[in-house]
This record gives C-alpha cells, structure tokens and sequence, in this order.
C-alpha cells in the first residue's frame, strides 16, 4: 500500500508528463516493424494469440475503408468504436508509466504492450486475424491546448484526410476556407451556439449584421479612446457593439441584453468593481 | 442614420486609423502621468490597467519557477503577450488563484525613480511611472461566458 510519495518521486512528475505530451502530439510516421513486435506483446499480455497479417493505412479514414473492405460489418461504427487510439492514449497511459517506472507496481505491467505501441503508431486495430497500424497526422495545430488553426486544417494526414477545427470546435473546411461562401441560412440553421458564433466571426459581423439589417441603438465618439462605436440589436445574437481599435482594426463584441448605451457597453467589459482602491469605479484616461 | 451607415462610418474609421489620417495612430503610447489618480485607467487591447492603493493582502509573490513573470496574461497566443520589458525596479504580485478563467489579473508596483513599460506586439506601450501600484484586470467577454454558461448546462 503506498500512501505517500517521495520528494524524488515527485520531482518526476514533469518528466512523464513531458515525455506523454509528446507521445500524444507526435506527427512521426508509424514505426511499422516496431509496432508489429509491440502488437504481439499487446496480444501476449492480454493471453492472446497475434495474428500475422499485419496493415499500415495512412488516416483513420484509410484504416476504417481498409477494415470495411476485409470483414464487410453491417455498421461502419462498429469499426469505428473498436479503435485503440494509439499514441493518442497517452494521457492515461502517462500515469501507468509513473506507477510501473517510478513506484515498481507490478500490476501495470499487462498495458506495457499499449505504452509500446503508443510510441510508435497513430491509432490501431486489433482482430483475431489482423492488426490494422494508422500513421500518426503529418500535422497538428494547437493553440491554448485545443486544436486550432484558421488557415487550414488543425489535423492533416498524409493521404489528405483532415479534420478542421477553430478553438477546439470541430468545424467544417467551409468555415476555415472559404468563410465569405456561408450562407445567412447555414448560419442561422447551426444548432451548435459556440459553432455559430465562430462561423459568425468567420463570416465577418460587420457583414453580417448589414445582411440581416441589424438595429442600432446607440452611436457615439469615443473622444477619450479615440474610437467610434455603434451599438447594435440582432434579433437571434443579442446586442453587439461594433467598435474601432487604435490599431486601426475594427471588432464586434457580444454585451449583455439590458446594455443600452455605447458607454454601458464599454463599462460592462471593465471590472464591476476594483479591489484595493479608494473609488469604486475606473475612469479610462487612454487606449493603445 | 441606417444600419449601413453608421457600420460604415465606423469602418471608414478603421481605415483612417491605419493610413495615419486620425488623432490615434496605431502603436501610440500612452502614459500615466503624475497628475493621475487612483482609479484611472488605460486598456491596452484587452488589458485594463488601473491605479490602485495598496498591494491587496491575498496577493502572493511568484511561486512557479516556470512562469514568465513579465508577461501579464496568462497563455500563448500573440494577444497574451502582454509583458513588462523589464523588471527593474518592479514588483509583480499574483491573486491566489490566477489562471486563464480569471478576470483579475497581476498587481505592479513600481518603485520611485523606475518607469514600468509595459508591451505588446500589436498594441502600443503603457507606462507607469515610479511610486504608482497598478492593478490588471482582463476584459470581460460576454461570448465567452455565454458558452461557460452553455457547457456547464451541458
């Protein structure tokens, strides 16, 4: 039983857990001959015996296509739910790593074959008479710690399959591409709120609120600030005010509904109250 | 006025701003000067810098040995990078618990005789003359905190 951890054992927290980020984002091709020796160890573990018909696909697309065309299941999901993640794993297998490595629990020792194999393949499928090994994607965009790129796609394989994704939503290549070919329509038919207001911002709110003939409530120079901003009333995105930067950008932020004023508005963004000081409100004297 | 007009305005402003025709001018600086009260403020972007009293009791000092204590906001996208260019002379005071969520961010005291700079790639500096405690805040976003409000519904 062990209640307690050593400093020493402590200290190697941040080694495994650099080690498994790492695994989980690599974009290494798949070791093939590796992967086929940590399969049968996999199979050994698990008191079964490895097949010795061994696939490489490029994308899990290619494995899912590669696997249909072999066993012909009535439902492709059954494909899909039987799909070991391979070196997308990781963040599991990063504690059994510690406990095996770091405090000598014997018990771990059976998922050794999946630490193996998370090393060295993408995700993986195990058959009685076959192993199915993907590639690991050629690329992967984060950003803050989600999948995240606005220029392309945020997961890309080498046979071209992707996956599109802004701020951690999955999106469309539409979205991400050619976001001025989105439709009023599509827009207002997403189902998904968080996926709408990408697609919004993707799609341009000054644009947006023109087509759909938003109202504005309020307009005012900012003479302080030096910016104009407009306040305006959508009927399905609530209130937004559009507001010039000194950077010479402009942007359109979401404000709370009983917001009615341009200076209402920049108020609600700023503290609703300060701590430490002897006002109780802040007086903006400037903005870069 | 319609719709049209007054987001037109507002993007003939943008444009102004960009090719230097207006009053503000892209990567202006702005200061507090000596005359300058507690409670006033500059927005650096999303930034809000305010002149404040004492360091707040619960503030603690750095404990991460891998924080970046020059930069301002948590995260690693270009508009985080809100960073002091130096730390001379400068103090830098942390709310208890400070992470991406939080809405208060670092505390500045700057000693006398020392200016706080402070940059970002986008936005022009802010300075801070010696004897000023500023306070940071982030500004608040009403999308996001809508879609907190989604998720935890989830």
């Amino acid at each position: 039983m062990i209640d307690s951890l050593t400093p020493e054992q402590i200290s190697k927290f941040d080694f495994y857990k650099n080690k498994w980020i790492n695994i989980g984002l690599s974009t290494e091709p798949c070791d093939f001959e590796a992967s086929k020796a940590h399969a049968r160890e996999a199979y050994s573990y698990a008191e079964l015996t490895c097949p010795e018909e061994f696939f490489l696909a490029d994308s899990p697309k290619h494995a899912i296509d590669m696997i249909y065309e072999r066993y012909k299941p009535d439902n492709k999901n059954d494909i899909v739910e039987a799909t070991m993640f391979g070196n997308q794993e990781a963040c599991w297998l990063s504690y059994y790593d510690f406990m095996l490595n770091e405090l000598n629990i014997e018990a771990c020792q059976p998922i050794m074959g999946l630490m193996k194999l998370a090393e060295t393949c993408g995700w993986w499928h195990g058959y009685e008479d076959a192993v199915f090994f993907q590639h690991r994607p050629i690329e992967l965009h984060l950003e803050n710690n989600v999948l995240h790129n606005d220029k392309g796609p945020a997961v890309l394989y080498k046979d071209g399959y992707s996956l599109y994704s802004i701020n951690g939503y999955t999106v469309t290549e539409q979205i991400v591409m050619s976001p001025e070919t989105l439709t009023i329509s599509q827009i207002e038919g997403e189902g998904n709120a968080d996926i709408q207001s990408i697609m919004i911002d993707r799609y341009g709110w000054p644009k947006y609120l023109k087509v759909i003939g938003a109202k504005c409530i309020d307009f005012r120079d900012n003479d302080v600030e030096g910016t104009k901003e407009a306040l305006y009333e959508t009927p399905k995105n609530g209130k937004r005010l559009v507001v010039t930067c000194t950077t010479g950008r402009m942007f359109v932020l979401g404000v709370p509904d009983n917001v009615i004023k341009c200076e209402d508005a920049q108020s609600w963004m700023g503290p609703s109250e300060l701590v430490n000081t002897k006002v109780k409100k802040f007086n903006v004297i400037a903005r870069t | 006025m319609s719709t049209m007009t007054e987001i037109e305005i507002i993007e003939k402003h943008a444009e102004n701003i960009r090719n230097g025709l207006e009053k503000v001018k892209p990567g202006m600086e702005a200061c507090f000067t000596d005359g300058c009260v507690e409670g006033d403020a500059i927005w650096q972007g999303d930034l809000l810098l305010v002149i404040s009293g004492d360091i707040p009791e619960d503030f603690v000092v750095n404990s991460d040995p891998k924080r970046d204590i020059r930069q301002l906001v948590p995260g690693n996208t270009i508009g985080a990078k809100h960073c002091l260019e130096s730390l001379e002379g400068i103090q830098v005071f942390y709310p208890k618990e400070w992470n991406a969520e939080s809405l208060l961010g670092p505390f500045i005291s700057v000693a006398s005789g020392h200016t706080a700079v402070v940059t970002h790639p986008v936005h022009g500096n802010v300075l801070i003359p010696g004897r000023f405690n500023v306070q940071t805040y982030y500004q608040k976003e009403y999308d996001k905190e809508m879609e907190k409000e989604r998720r935890a519904k989830d």
